[in-house]
């Protein structure tokens, strides 16, 4: 007898060490609250649609000012700037590539000339750039908040790199447009795995 | 007594002598630590004036009484525009606004002369403008610390008119609406120019808005008009001139009806007080809508400049393009203007 109820409270337990959290994992599911004193952010113009891809540079940013006009110029200032810093970026490492893989010849002085090309295609005039969000907040502060997306197409970039270059009496003479421009659409394709 | 006794005594001695002399001194020295300081519109005019030579040289391109505006200025009647003045204007006609004047000749010619403006901007005008970001760094963040924008805006044209609509405020400004054509035979040529420029470092917003017209004695107008406008968060200065003579505007606060709601719904249209005059809001709407219409070319310049000492970098944004408008409608709710532009081909708006 009493080895029967030992035998039954040890079943319960065992019972219940293995349902317990399955138990647990079968409670209905509430929806996650938001830990306390934290405010969900809602950002515009920003999001998966505005990160830059294979075929367009974009930058979102934001501006805040007394006024309403000058919140967007700090804005649009703030995107231009990080669209440049953006392409300067994937200009250097596609000219870094082009150069290592297909310069020949005085290669030195090339990379001389090769260097500080981004800079200089980034100091060109960028044309072609389109906003493509634009929202305005006012804050209890009474200030204006802009948030802006802008985009531009990276055959802009492309070409612009090209007048550069055939601009360049030396550069011009080596230049194989090409391979270049592989070199360019494989960096553009790196922000697809970003 | 002790030798040192005697000099402390007769130190305290010559000191109370003195008295009256330490006490003007201490005064001038409190006079010049409060009120010598300069006054605000000085500030902006030397901000300005030192932004527009960096101006000059980026772009290359291209200065006109008093009056002081404060809380304590008078509210002056609510105003009740006409329809037309907000309805949307075929593309060849204009509005013109004059400041409030006492003579409503002179404001009738005033406001003239800003329509055919408008009529001269809106047919092509050339934006130009550079931006100034200056950052600071802190805790390895830049921070933007100081933001100076300027814009210039310059049209021609050879315009004639006709006057369609006149009304006249009860404030004394005269509101009119042209019909004009340019390139006509016996058409006058007029220039236009308008800048404007701001400034903000931290909470502190600097704007001076300059408007200028100037034409070949047209059809019995003046040949020159200027307005000038210098704001900050605590004070509004305004001048205006009528062939180089200062207008004598009053010193009040205007307040304007509400009217029809634009056309189509423009959520985030740019809203202009009202308080310093329908001019004075109309035209701030229509610079800054120019001078934020898509601009397609830019250029970005790392200057990295040591500014005052107080900032550590500089990055420069440069852009300039060519701009024909039409102007779609004109809305005013609780006391504030917007205005809604459609960038069109230059030479092609009228």
């Amino acid at each position: 007898m009493r080895t029967n109820v030992y035998r039954s409270f040890l079943m319960m337990a065992l019972v219940a060490i293995v349902a317990m959290p399955m138990l647990q994992s079968c409670k209905s599911s509430k929806p996650a609250s938001k830990p306390d004193g934290e405010e969900l952010i809602t950002m515009y113009c920003s999001g998966p649609e505005y990160f830059s891809d294979s075929e367009y540079f974009r930058a979102s940013n934001v501006g805040e000012s007394q006024g309403q006009s000058m919140a967007k110029k700090k804005a649009m200032s703030n995107a231009r700037l990080d669209l440049a810093a953006a392409i300067e970026t994937r200009v250097k490492a596609v000219i870094d590539n082009y150069f290592s893989s297909y310069t020949t010849g005085d290669a030195i002085q090339d990379a001389e000339r090769y260097e500080g090309l981004s800079r200089e295609v980034i100091n060109q005039e960028l044309s072609g750039i389109r906003t493509i969000c634009e929202q305005f907040t006012k804050t209890k502060d009474g200030t204006y908040k802009a948030y802006v997306a802008i985009e531009l197409a990276g055959e802009e970039i492309l070409n612009g790199m090209q007048k550069r270059i055939s601009d360049d009496e030396k550069l011009k003479i080596d230049f194989q447009y090409e391979k270049f421009k592989k070199e360019f659409e494989k960096e553009m394709d790196n922000f697809k795995n970003q | 007594m002790p030798a040192c006794a005697q000099t402390a005594v007769g130190a305290v001695l010559f000191l109370l002598k003195m008295k009256k002399l330490l006490l003007s001194v201490l005064l001038v020295f409190l006079w010049f630590l409060l009120w010598g300081q300069p006054p605000d519109e000085p500030q902006v005019e030397r901000a300005y004036e030192s932004f527009q030579k960096t101006f000059r040289s980026e772009q290359q391109p291209v200065e006109p009484g008093q009056r002081f505006r404060g809380n304590m200025v008078p509210l002056q009647p609510v105003v009740s525009l006409p329809a037309w003045f907000f309805a949307p204007a075929a593309a060849s006609q204009f509005i013109g606004i004059s400041d409030a004047l006492p003579d409503s000749t002179a404001a009738r010619q005033q406001a003239i002369l800003r329509a055919l403006a408008v009529a001269a901007f809106a047919n092509g005008c050339k934006v130009q403008n550079i931006s100034d970001n200056y950052y600071n760094d802190q805790d390895g963040r830049k921070i933007l610390s100081k933001f100076n924008s300027f814009t210039s805006l310059t049209a021609s044209g050879k315009l004639n008119y006709e006057v369609l609509q006149t009304f006249m405020s009860a404030n004394g400004e005269a509101i009119v609406l042209l019909l004009v054509n340019h390139d006509d035979a016996g058409a006058t040529p007029i220039e236009s120019h308008l800048e404007l420029f701001q400034s903000e470092t931290g909470d502190h917003l600097m704007t001076r808005l300059m408007f200028d017209i100037a034409t070949d004695t047209l059809q019995q107008l003046p040949a020159q008009a200027s307005w000038l406008l210098k704001e900050n968060s605590k004070r509004s200065d305004i001048n205006s001139y009528l062939d180089n003579t200062p207008q004598v505007l009053p010193m009040a606060r205007y307040r304007y009806a509400s009217g029809l709601p634009l056309p189509e719904a423009v959520a985030d249209a740019y809203i202009f007080d009202l308080t310093n005059g329908l001019w004075c809001g109309y035209l701030s709407a229509l610079t800054v809508n120019l001078e934020q219409m898509q601009v397609f070319s830019s250029q970005v310049k790392y200057l990295d400049e040591d500014y005052n000492n107080q900032f550590q970098d500089l990055t420069r944004i440069v852009y300039h393009e060519n701009i024909a408008f039409r102007l779609h409608g004109i809305t005013i709710t609780d006391n504030h203007l917007s205005v809604v532009l459609e960038k069109t081909n230059a030479s092609a708006s009228f």
